[in-house]
């Protein structure tokens, strides 16, 4: 199970990184298109967390914490894309929640700066939830209007729902026996390739014909 | 070492709700989507049977709008003959009965000739306007005939010559042979009048599902998108009867090279 967990985990970087440089290859969108703009910083982002807890996990340091930064930053720039996308008034809600999500998560980590070694679960539920209610809003969109970006949105809503669940038992199941909490991680592993494999039809759809017109 | 193995059966219960309610979510998830998918699906086919409805219901609009047009035609092309010619050719008569009273002095027989100059010149113009209106000889011989006088007219009235080969074909009805020489007359209207042109090639054939149109004039041409975007009257007309006519319209145009219209009879399965 161990080595299947790892080949799994290779596997999601590796396409993670062909993602990237797909994504590069129709670099010519990036003055055009705002939503493609935001997936390429999100994917380009991913690679370089992925990279740096990989290092970390190597020198077997506290990498935790990371994954403030990486929570905080999934709900920037995804809040970005739906923004990007919605209608004026489904654009005020979510610059509300925006705003009322990062003061929480400031003052929280200034009244409590301890929190920052371990998993939040304050955190994961106020930066994964919206994304999850965004992503159903935009299918409720998608009946009237012509769907776009349909794939990401999926990805979204699948990946994020599910690992959301995953990380509110993050503190709990860093205590459990590693043999047993293996299971989950490769759950959650196999969701992580779905995600990728999503937006990567996202491309394949929507970007890289760009690239022929263009 | 019991209680040991004790809390990892503990942790197994766990892991094991923890994996379940993932799976749970997913299946949730996907259903979600797949709900949304196939809505989308059952909303834009009853959208699009909605506007294959409205456009069926245009299209008949502009059928009875154009057979509405050609019915009062015929009848003010008919009135014209009954009502003004008829009476045009006795007043002409007893002008020509009263010319050859001897008693008449000079000045008297002058204005019955001037009038009876005029009652000739408009019964002439009353003729070519009914005519216009319903050329007669669509009804009696056909439209080869008919299409052949049109070209022959123009070629002889105007500057335009007109180059036509025309095989003699066969429609389903009276109404639908007028709607092609309608075509025929807009076409070469446009030509003159917007596109200055000096000749025309027409070509009307048989194909597998019906007939064939090409016209081809050496005008100004235009630009096609635009055109069809903001058709003028005239090429409304053509559009409609083509659609009447259950044809496919096609044009080709470039600016200073002149303009291609075919009409083309639609394949029917």
């Amino acid at each position: 199970m161990v080595i299947l967990n790892d080949i799994l985990k290779y596997l999601g970087l590796t396409l993670l990184l062909i993602n990237v440089i797909l994504f590069f290859k129709s670099h010519n969108l990036f003055q055009k298109i705002m939503a493609y703009r935001i997936i390429f910083i999100y994917l380009l982002v991913s690679l370089i967390f992925s990279l740096i807890n990989e290092h970390m996990n190597m020198k077997k340091t506290n990498n935790l914490y990371l994954s403030h930064f990486y929570f905080a930053f999934q709900f920037i720039l995804l809040s970005f894309f739906y923004i990007v996308n919605f209608n004026r008034r489904q654009q005020k809600f979510i610059k509300i929640i925006f705003v009322i999500v990062l003061a929480i998560l400031g003052s929280q980590y200034i009244l409590y700066p301890k929190e920052l070694f371990g998993f939040n679960l304050l955190e994961v539920f106020i930066t994964s939830f919206p994304l999850v209610v965004y992503s159903i809003i935009h299918l409720y969109n998608s009946l009237s209007q012509k769907g776009q970006y349909l794939y990401i949105n999926a990805s979204i809503l699948i990946y994020l729902s599910a690992s959301t669940l995953i990380f509110f038992l993050g503190n709990y199941l860093a205590e459990f026996d590693r043999e047993v909490v293996v299971n989950i991680w490769f759950i959650h592993k196999v969701l992580y390739l779905v995600f990728l494999i999503l937006i990567f039809l996202e491309w394949k759809s929507n970007f890289s014909q760009y690239k022929i017109k263009v | 070492m019991e209680e040991q193995f004790l809390a990892i059966q503990d942790q197994s219960v766990v892991i094991a709700a923890l994996a379940y309610g993932i799976i749970f979510l997913v299946l949730l998830t996907t259903g979600l989507l797949l709900f949304f998918h196939y809505s989308r699906r059952k909303i834009i086919q009853k959208e699009l049977e909605k506007i294959g409805l409205k456009l069926t219901h245009q299209k008949q609009i502009l059928k009875a709008t154009i057979s509405t047009q050609e019915e009062e035609r015929r009848r003010i092309a008919q009135d014209l003959h009954d009502a003004i010619s008829a009476r045009l050719n006795v007043v002409s008569l007893t002008a020509n009965l009263m010319l050859e009273d001897e008693d008449l002095n000079k000045e008297q027989h002058e204005s019955i000739e001037h009038i009876l100059g005029v009652t000739t010149t408009t019964l002439e113009s009353s003729r070519k306007i009914a005519h216009d209106l319903l050329p007669p000889i669509l009804d009696k011989f056909g439209l080869k005939v008919a299409l052949e006088e049109l070209f022959e007219d123009f070629t002889k009235s105007t500057r335009l010559q007109i180059i036509y080969d025309i095989d003699d074909i066969k429609l389903s009805s009276k109404t639908n042979e007028l709607h092609v020489f309608r075509i025929a007359q807009e076409l070469i209207n446009n030509a003159t009048r917007h596109g200055e042109a000096t000749s025309m090639n027409i070509q009307l054939a048989k194909n597998k599902h019906g007939f064939i149109v090409t016209c081809k004039d050496n005008g100004k041409g235009f630009d096609v998108d635009q055109v069809t975007k903001n058709s003028g009257i005239g090429l409304q007309n053509i559009k409609s009867r083509a659609s009447i006519l259950e044809c496919n319209l096609h044009i080709e145009s470039t600016i200073n090279e002149g303009s291609t219209f075919i009409i083309q009879s639609k394949h029917h399965e």
